[in-house]
């Protein structure tokens, strides 16, 4: 069996220069549902 | 797309998250949800909706922090980048200090502070220790700011685009009726882990899966079959529940009052939240008045004494609608003949009870090739099933199971228990023999108690072998009839594998002490010992180290001058299905062959749970002072017409042991071989 542990992490390399990203977002799809509620 | 100047204190900021020995203190993260008719809103403008009100996306926020990861031999390298960009679907993040690691897989994770562990493996992908907590802040249209969790992958090197994905499933009701300003809480119950810890996984094609047994550890919350949305409710308006993704076979909601009186409503169908879908319930009529009582509950005991109560479920499986009246009978006898026994009977007075209807559309349970596939299924609540005639298969759909009495257990339900404090029986209608208790490292339980033989006499022997003696390991001989008649026969019905397996195993969190035939292993340990609720500690794995030394076998002289049956205490060798190499205390006990007495550790064990559970400390000479050493076996009198059902009584072998769920290492015992 697979053990996680939490990995070594290290901080990025430092250089002088700034840099950019560009991120976008996926959307939530809406779907709808009836649950179907048994009545009390 | 615009240039973004980085205000002093965000590039201060960033400066210090590439120091790696100070934490960086970063504003928090915000994505909001905006659905296509939301209105009145500053990210109103930046909405992209289609006609259909469909869809709903996620923009960022001046503020939104997100973490690129390096994933490169056993290293993980970050940075956090920020953006300025307000109320926008796309936005640019900029750090100062990052130049691209060479070799290295990238990643993406929004919000960049909320993450537990991140490992990339070329044969698995990437793996996210993701968080959700189980008690969320409701937003009118939205969820909680930090709320949402998304992830970009870039493979091997970063270009200026990442694509985020998000990696929840969000569930959207709205409240409607005379009692709907009334509601402040709301509570999601599932059969499944929908919240708390777990690993997020994205293959290298970009598939998602979870996993809500193994996690990064140190836990945060651990796992939660349930979602607490707590604020401001609006008729009218939507709410979220943010969750892990799965399915759940029923599901329920909970409204709560100011005074914490609820509404429950119940579904039994199959809901599926799917990663970055919305799943619109509607609106949720609430015309009833808070606090009526759940027609599915029965409360057969209250407690007396202790803070908290003690709570047992004990609930229906196989019976149909026109079969609830049986169930609840039978689940009032076996209960009976439980805290007829001691330590229960003279602590009865902590205990809760509660046996919860469950219909099903079939009478029975399914029927397995004793290898857990289904060969006759049968359509039950939870799913119970097992082989005709190898039954150490035995189970039943557990989450499932943990869901329906979370979402109807009144302490659950008023936040007093977790179901890891609430064991659970399920009494099942088939005759079939059988019996086996679900275990887990956290405290869950589900007990699979059939109704064998319709409530017929049975009959369970001692083992065929035994040891040599009770401190080598030199070997066994065939039990003699001495041997036998010094522990005497255990006669009884489906109501003693009750107590076995939901007074033994499952509330009692004891090992079974019974062997079958001679083999055992030389290994010392019994790792559910080590477990975050310790398991099995009736048993021991050395001889000279046995957890009842203090308490029990210290004290012998004084015990039997008290009673002179606490002779009975000492070290004997066999249990947990072994031969040799375990200990138990006592040579004879309900954890052998189902009887009605437990040895002396096993109640102090059963004791000390109870006093635990309830709120109450545990005293060695108050357990003393009250302790009941009667076996019915050894010690009562047998009448004629109880001898002559003894005659007629099914024989059986042992229970099957335990089925092992070990949250706290993802490495539990292995399932029994099959006999």
């Amino acid at each position: 069996m697979k053990k996680y542990v939490q990995p070594q992490v290290d901080v990025l390399p430092f250089v002088s220069a700034s840099t950019l990203l560009t991120a976008s977002n996926e959307s939530f799809e809406i779907d709808e549902f009836d649950p179907g509620f048994v009545t009390p | 797309m615009r240039k973004i100047y980085i205000p002093i204190v965000l590039a201060a900021a960033a400066l210090s998250a590439c120091t790696r020995d100070v934490e960086p203190e970063l504003p928090a993260g915000e994505l909001m949800v905006v659905k296509a008719s939301f209105e009145d809103s500053d990210t109103r403008t930046s909405l992209s909706v289609n006609g259909a009100g469909s869809r709903a996306d996620v923009m960022w926020n001046s503020g939104d922090q997100i973490n690129l990861l390096a994933f490169t031999g056993s290293s993980v390298y970050y940075n956090y980048f920020s953006t300025s960009d307000d109320g926008a679907p796309v936005a640019e993040f900029s750090c100062h200090n990052w130049k691209p690691v060479t070799e290295a897989q990238y990643a993406a994770v929004y919000p960049a502070d909320k993450y537990k562990g991140y490992e990339y493996s070329a044969a698995d992908g990437y793996t996210f220790g993701m968080v959700i907590p189980p008690v969320q802040t409701a937003v009118k249209g939205g969820v909680e700011r930090g709320l949402l969790r998304s992830f970009a992958t870039a493979g091997s090197s970063v270009s200026s685009n990442l694509t985020f994905r998000n990696a929840i499933a969000l569930l959207r009701f709205r409240i409607g009726g005379s009692a709907a300003s009334r509601v402040c809480k709301v509570k999601l119950f599932a059969g499944a882990d929908i919240a708390g810890d777990c690993l997020a996984v994205i293959s290298n094609s970009g598939e998602f899966s979870y996993i809500t047994n193994k996690w990064f550890m140190p836990l945060e919350y651990g796992q939660s079959n349930s979602v607490e949305l707590q604020g401001t409710f609006e008729p009218g308006e939507d709410y979220h529940f943010a969750t892990i993704p799965c399915e759940s076979d029923g599901f329920s909601l909970i409204f709560y009052d100011a005074s914490d009186r609820i509404i429950s409503r119940h579904s039994y169908k199959t809901l599926k939240l799917i990663r970055s879908r919305i799943t619109d319930i509607g609106t949720v009529q609430l015309n009833g008045e808070f606090g009526a009582a759940d027609p599915d509950v029965v409360t057969y005991m209250k407690h007396s004494k202790g803070s908290v109560p003690v709570c047992l479920a004990v609930v229906a499986e196989g019976f149909t609608a026109s079969e609830q009246d049986k169930f609840v009978t039978l689940a009032k006898s076996a209960v009976d003949v439980l805290f007829g026994t001691e330590p229960y009977k003279t602590y009865k007075d902590y205990f809760n009870v509660y046996l919860i209807k469950a219909v099903s559309n079939e009478s029975g349970a399914s029927v397995t090739d004793g290898n857990g596939n289904i060969v006759t299924k049968r359509d039950t609540r939870f799913g119970a099933r097992w082989g005709s005639s190898v039954y150490y298969d035995m189970e039943s759909d557990q989450p499932k199971v943990w869901g329906y009495v979370s979402a109807r257990c009144p302490e659950i339900l008023k936040g007093q228990l977790t179901i890891d404090q609430v064991a659970v029986a399920l009494i099942i209608n088939d005759s079939r023999y059988g019996g086996r208790c679900t275990v887990t490292s956290s405290g869950r339980s589900v007990a699979h108690v059939p109704y064998t033989s319709s409530g017929g006499p049975i009959t369970w022997e001692f083992p065929d072998v035994i040891a040599n003696d009770d401190i080598t390991l030199d070997g066994a001989h065939y039990t003699t009839a001495a041997e036998r008649n010094e522990v005497g026969r255990s006669h009884g019905d489906w109501r003693n594998t009750f107590l076995h397996e939901f007074g033994g195993h499952g509330f009692g969190r004891l090992l079974d002490e019974y062997w079958d035939g001679p083999s055992y292993n030389t290994g010392t340990t019994i790792v559910q010992h080590n477990w975050s609720v310790p398991y099995g500690l009736n048993v021991s794995g050395v001889y000279n180290s046995v957890p009842w030394q203090a308490d029990l076998l210290d004290n012998l002289d004084a015990l039997v001058a008290r009673d002179s049956r606490y002779s009975r205490i000492g070290r004997f060798q066999g249990g947990d299905e072994m031969v040799l190499n375990r200990w138990r205390c006592e040579k004879i006990s309900c954890m052998i062959d189902n009887r009605q007495y437990f040895s002396a550790w096993q109640r102090e064990l059963i004791v000390k749970r109870i006093m635990e559970l309830s709120g109450s400390s545990f005293s060695l000479s108050d357990f003393i002072a009250s302790d009941v050493t009667f076996d019915p076996v050894r010690d009562g009198s047998v009448s004629g017409a109880a001898v002559a059902t003894m005659a007629s009584a099914l024989s059986c072998p042992p229970l099957a042991p335990p089925q092992f769920i070990d949250y706290s290492t993802g490495a539990g015992k292995p399932q029994p071989v099959l006999k």
